[in-house]
């Protein structure tokens, strides 16, 4: 029976019988207005209620995605310009490191006219300071290892340089003190001294300017003007080192 | 709508008025659960209030209502499926709280009563299992008389999109129907009865 009841039935009688009978809330209103109170004075108590304007993104999903967006790219812009900024700092740092080690007479000038150098716990090795040159110019395997050997012939010859170097300011300096407290110039020290530092200097120059040269014939033309120009970035040049001769000696 | 927009909570109180018992009859067939049905009607007000400035002035009220209260059901059957243990949902308890035949009469048989409502239980059950844009364009227009460009704004869809959404929404039904093992006697084959209802 009640089959027969059923399939004389269609989607829409089916759908017509059912029926929902709910008894409204009496109290909805209420509720509803409470709830909205509650959520409003969280708002206006909140970071983002005291400001209208993040009140006003806050309440615009689009707006919000935009912006923080934007914020993602300022940040990723301003580190990316802040490491180009460090990565240009610790190359100016190394090739003046570079420049220092393969310069004694450059060294001691900055050590003496600036107080800036190597402290002797600090000083880095030179070859252990090839690896930047390795990557700044490029280098191949097989001009990295000629760079090495030749550097390492020439890191002996500069550390004696260098030390002779200082010994003869250091006693520069002595008779200088010496010559303040007395009227008497011992002018044939002075002029022994000088000669001794100028020839120093001069062959400390030298030899710069010979693993200069090398380094040049192992580089490529384009190497070799980048290398020039990463030297000559440091405000001096290495084959012009200054030089005092003894005839401007004690003016 | 406008005044509401303005911060007008009196109007907001006219509104709930006036659409309450609609909105809790859409719910309470979407989520077949008189519990949650107040929640969500409750929520829908709240959120109506909470977009006021995004409501555009050019589409009809009911369609922003309903959109607000459908996707609240859409969160509110996903997050049940999820957590099937924390709200009991089954026959009975179609049986027991919204659901009424009321359309019969004391004096019927009560036989006839209990086979209406074993009838109306797999109606449910077919409503329930169904997608949600379907659910809510069967829903929309058959409960709410909504037309077609109602509906289209509520489910942010062309008319052409609700025309075969209602279609496949009755397929669905008629097949859900003839298929139950309960209501195998609605009978598949009157059921294709209805127009343009291919199984």
């Amino acid at each position: 029976m009640r089959h027969e009841i059923y399939n004389q039935k269609s989607v829409e009688d089916c759908l017509a019988d059912w029926k929902v009978e709910l008894s409204t809330d009496p109290c909805l209103k209420q509720k509803v207005l409470r709830h909205i109170a509650i959520l409003e004075s969280s708002e206006s108590e909140g970071f983002l209620g005291s400001i209208p304007i993040l009140r006003w993104i806050a309440s615009r999903p689009l707006a919000s995605a935009a912006l923080a967006c934007t914020a993602l790219m300022l940040i990723s812009v301003s580190s990316f310009i802040w490491e180009e900024h460090r990565a240009e700092t610790r190359l100016y740092a190394q090739t003046q490191s570079y420049f220092l080690l393969i310069n004694p007479v450059a060294h001691l000038d900055a050590v003496s006219g600036t107080g800036r150098g190597f402290d002797t716990e600090e000083k880095p090795s030179l070859i252990g300071m090839l690896a930047w040159m390795r990557s700044s110019l490029d280098l191949s395997r097989e001009q990295f290892q000629a760079l090495v050997e030749l550097h390492s012939k020439y890191e002996d010859r500069f550390v004696a340089l260098y030390k002779d170097l200082s010994e003869i300011q250091a006693e520069y300096q002595v008779f200088e003190d010496k010559r303040m407290r007395n009227d008497m110039i011992d002018f044939m020290e002075l002029y022994d001294l000088l000669r001794e530092r100028d020839t120093l200097r001069a062959s400390s120059e030298q030899t710069s300017r010979e693993l200069v040269s090398l380094v040049l014939r192992v580089l490529t033309p384009e190497q070799a003007r980048s290398y020039l120009a990463l030297l000559n970035g440091n405000g001096s040049q290495p084959m012009n080192t200054p030089k005092t001769s003894p005839n401007n000696a004690g003016a | 709508m406008v005044r509401v927009a303005d911060g007008d909570t009196d109007a907001l109180c006219s509104l709930i008025e006036r659409w309450q018992a609609p909105l809790g009859s859409f719910v309470y067939r979407y989520v077949q659960n008189r519990e949650a049905t107040q929640e969500l009607v409750q929520e829908t007000f709240v959120r109506l209030y909470e977009a006021r400035a995004r409501y555009d002035s050019k589409m009809r009220f009911s369609s922003w209502l309903f959109k607000i209260a459908s996707n609240l059901c859409k969160n509110y059957y996903r997050w049940r499926s999820r957590h099937p243990e924390s709200l009991g949902w089954d026959e009975s308890t179609c049986m027991e709280c919204g659901a009424s035949p009321n359309a019969m009469q004391d004096d019927e048989d009560p036989a006839e009563i209990n086979s209406k409502r074993e009838e109306i239980a797999v109606l449910e059950r077919a409503v329930a299992s169904m997608p949600h844009p379907l659910k809510v364009t069967l829903l929309l227009y058959y409960y709410e008389s909504q037309s077609y460009k109602d509906i289209a704004h509520t489910l942010g869809c062309s008319v052409r999109g609700v025309e075969t959404r209602l279609y496949r929404a009755r397929a669905w039904l008629a097949k859900r129907l003839s298929t139950d093992p309960m209501g195998s006697s609605f009978g598949g084959r009157n059921l294709l009865a209805v127009p343009g209802i291919q199984l």
